[in-house]
């Protein structure tokens, strides 16, 4: 952790910026990528000065569900804000999930107002036998519960959440995306800009210097300020870098453009989340290209998205689930998450596995699951089904797979609804 | 499970259901797509819908090329850039003959433009106030371009489907081969491809099926680079991965012939009835469709040892089935005869085929389940 986070002043310690955390196991600055469950795999949230590379799921738009939450959750903080995208045109009202309470806005007073109810609320609920586990962390922090919230606050006054709740059946009212002003480099202007004299068809250079003349535009630690000026944070979001639609002067463009990243971020304010399409680096045999390996050593954490709907289906696998049926286990969940690295920024090693609910670090065995519901983006532990299939015991999805239907006589087992036959009756 | 009316990929070529702005077809030396492609723009023709050929590779079938209704991009090569070529330069030979360079993409974008504005306007003066028919537009091939430049050419697709988004019930068509690069650069041109596309049709040879049965596995032989039946001008296998705009993603294999008359296409579930036999007596009903006959079950104790044959193809099966008839009576069953068949409820079946750890208990005669209180009779 860079010293220039705590230096001490005469005049004061220096506040740390809105919304982020500190970690307290290595005094690292936290920033929260808006899905709660994320930052706990991450071990609290992604640091400031890291790159997060999520590859991306095929097909499928899961990884922009978690690029969206990232945004909001920047304008939600007041952080400062960067969208690259080469593949479309950004319009940022209808993408980026809005608040979950309506009562809440980024930054406003009438937060600290929510704060000292949370604290009231708090004291009544104290346990009175079980009062040992009263400061351990419930699982529901990970939802992000109103309750919860108390145990976050550093700073009551004037203290603007680590990480907003948010509903993806919302989306952020546009004066809030206006007045937080995001600098959007989008669709083909990135190329055109960067087939001039200057960058002779290298968009990753081009992309370089903009994001370095934005990040020496107040967020450099090298660059010094007058004292007691609040620091803020800027969040940089690169949509599929590496897309059939980047092109560079070379195939090994990428890994400069990652590594000068990765100086510039390491000395200033700044977390870069970045999506990555790997399965356009994979042969027919699925096999990745030696390139994904350099790129994923190249960003401090890499987190994958396999979803289950978009992966390749070979010619036979489609036969074989004509035959078989479609599976029932992966109903509740949407795909896997696969965790590559964990962040580490000047330590041994990561210093997640403690302070993760899901257990994700240390080489644990847990498998580790996406699900996108109507409101919410969330990680879980990937939990098989139980026995006899759930859907079994519930109305059956559809009858006409099993022809030899019959009636129960009156209907026997103590979970049977009557009329259909219950799998688990004896 | 799909019978041929429920098949995705005939309400998609056929305009009935589905809404997919951008289809690309796929094609291998072992079939061309080339058929397809024509089959689908003569359907489209059919339905009174504008052709906008975009011709890089070469012109389409006469009949399309002078139908009223179609308007020709012309980008092909001439013999007059080939020869034009021979300047050693860098760009040249990395890119070979015929490459494009940015202004070529450029003109190329324009071109299809145009094209589309004037069809577009042929339309409003036809039909007066605004029009009905949409409009389709054919990129014969991208190989060339994506040998150019692979950024310019998903470039070049994604804004012809913009622009073919704004016309009603219009669509653009276009064909690449996949298996013409090296590993690398396949996937990456085919997955972005396929990442930008609505509907991706890959068309297979009709040999392949054999391949994709359950429990096919290689003889260790090579397969031949050509067999006779590859490039089989009028029949293949095509599979389909659709992208709905609800986000949701549906994959379909299915076999496609092509009406020698009508020149339509015409879409068929493929067979998976046709299966491998296990080596022991044990079939499982609901899975298979067409184990009738007695004389294919005589044919199968003859050949004890199954476990090198690889699944029978349709070819085969016609070959068991001919000793039925050289006999005086008839011995096949009729779909429908088979389809009852197979919907017989074997009395314990159930429970032999139902996964471990289910208690299936059938109740008998004496069982009777009384749901009431057992406590009622009691008197106390």
């Amino acid at each position: 952790m860079s010293s220039s986070f705590c230096k001490r002043t005469p005049a004061g310690q220096a506040k740390p910026p809105p919304a982020t955390r500190l970690n307290t196991h290595n005094a690292q600055l936290l920033v929260s990528t808006g899905v709660p469950s994320l930052d706990d795999v991450l071990g609290g949230g992604l640091p400031v000065g890291g790159v997060l590379l999520i590859e991306q799921d095929r097909q499928t738009g899961y990884s922009n569900t978690l690029l969206s939450y990232f945004a909001s959750q920047a304008i939600a903080a007041g952080h400062k804000l960067c969208i690259v995208n080469a593949d479309h045109q950004m319009d940022l009202t209808s993408m980026l999930p809005g608040w979950a309470s309506a009562a809440r806005g980024p930054a406003a007073e009438d937060s600290r107002s929510e704060n000292s109810k949370d604290k009231s609320d708090s004291s009544s609920d104290a346990m009175k036998i079980a009062w040992r586990y009263q400061n351990l962390p419930k699982l529901g922090d990970i939802e992000g519960d109103e309750v919860s919230s108390s145990s976050q606050q550093i700073d009551a006054a004037n203290e603007v959440k680590f990480c907003e709740q948010f509903d993806l059946s919302l989306r952020i009212p546009k004066e809030f995306v206006d007045k937080a002003q995001p600098i959007i480099i989008d669709g083909e202007s990135i190329f055109n800009m960067a087939n001039t004299e200057q960058y002779g068809g290298d968009m990753y250079q081009y992309v370089l210097d903009r994001i370095s003349d934005i990040v020496q535009d107040g967020y450099s630690s090298l660059i010094p300020v007058p004292p007691n000026t609040e620091r803020n944070i800027l969040r940089i979001e690169l949509r599929s870098l590496g897309s059939g639609f980047w092109q560079g002067k070379s195939p090994t463009s990428i890994l400069q453009f990652l590594h000068r990243l990765r100086g510039l971020l390491r000395y200033s304010y700044a977390a870069c989340v970045i999506s990555f399409p790997v399965h356009l680096y994979e042969d027919s045999s699925g096999i990745r290209l030696p390139i994904v390996r350099r790129i994923e050593h190249l960003c401090d954490a890499v987190i994958e998205l396999e979803s289950f709907e978009g992966t390749y289906a070979t010619p036979a696998d489609i036969v074989a689930r004509q035959i078989k049926g479609s599976l029932g286990a992966t109903q509740d969940y949407h795909g896997f998450l696969h965790i590559h690295k964990l962040p580490r920024l000047n330590s041994m090693t990561a210093s997640v596995g403690r302070l993760s609910l899901l257990h994700t670090g240390g080489g644990s065995s847990n498998n580790l699951a996406f699900r996108l519901r109507r409101k919410k983006f969330s990680i879980e532990t990937y939990h098989l089904p139980i026995e006899g299939g759930v859907t079994e015991r519930r109305v059956p999805a559809s009858d006409d797979a099993k022809p030899q239907k019959r009636a129960v006589g009156a209907g026997a087992g103590c979970g049977s609804v009557p009329g259909r036959k219950d799998p688990l009756e004896f | 499970m799909s019978t041929a009316s429920s098949l995705s990929i005939r309400r998609l070529v056929t305009y009935q259901q589905y809404t997919a702005p951008l289809i690309i077809v796929s094609e291998t030396a072992q079939q061309t797509a080339l058929p397809f492609l024509e089959a689908m723009v003569r359907e489209s023709l059919a339905r009174n819908m504008r052709i906008v050929a975009v011709c890089i590779d070469g012109l389409p079938s006469s009949d399309i090329a002078n139908s009223p209704k179609t308007g020709i991009v012309d980008q092909r090569l001439s013999l007059d850039s080939i020869l034009a070529t021979n300047k050693p330069s860098s760009a040249a030979t990395d890119m070979g003959i015929g490459a494009i360079d940015q202004n070529g993409f450029s003109q190329l974008q324009s071109a299809i433009d145009r094209g589309l504005q004037n069809i577009q306007t042929q339309m409003k003066l036809k039909s007066g106030n605004g029009s009905d028919d949409g409009v389709l537009v054919v990129i014969d091939s991208l190989d060339r371009l994506l040998r150019s430049s692979q950024t310019s050419t998903l470039m070049l697709v994604r804004r012809v489907r913009q622009a073919v988004c704004s016309v009603p019930k219009s669509r653009v068509v276009a064909r690449f081969s996949r298996d013409l690069w090296d590993s690398k650069s396949w996937s990456y041109a085919a997955n972005a491809l396929c990442e930008l596309a609505d509907a991706t049709v890959d068309v297979h040879p009709l040999d392949d099926l054999r391949t994709w049965m359950p429990g096919w596995y290689s003889d260790g032989r090579a397969r031949p680079f050509m067999s006779l039946r590859n490039n089989d001008f009028r029949r293949g296998l095509a599979r389909l991965e659709h992208k709905r705009q609800s986000g949701k993603i549906s994959f379909e294999v299915s076999s496609f012939e092509i009406d020698a008359h009508s020149q339509l296409l015409k879409f068929s579930a493929v067979d998976v009835s046709a299966e491998p036999r296990l080596p022991q007596a044990q079939t499982n009903p609901s899975m298979t469709q067409a184990k009738g006959t007695s004389t294919e079950q005589k044919s199968q104790k003859a050949q004890p040892t199954q476990p090198t044959q690889t699944a029978q193809t349709a070819p085969a099966q016609q070959k068991d089935a001919d000793p039925a008839a050289d006999l005086s009576f008839n011995l096949s069953l009729t779909d429908k005869q088979r389809q009852d068949r197979a919907n017989v409820e074997l009395p314990y079946l159930n429970a032999q085929v139902m996964s471990a750890g289910e208690i299936h208990y059938q109740m008998d005669d004496e069982d009777d389940w009384d749901s009431d209180d057992p406590d009622d009779d009691l008197e106390i």
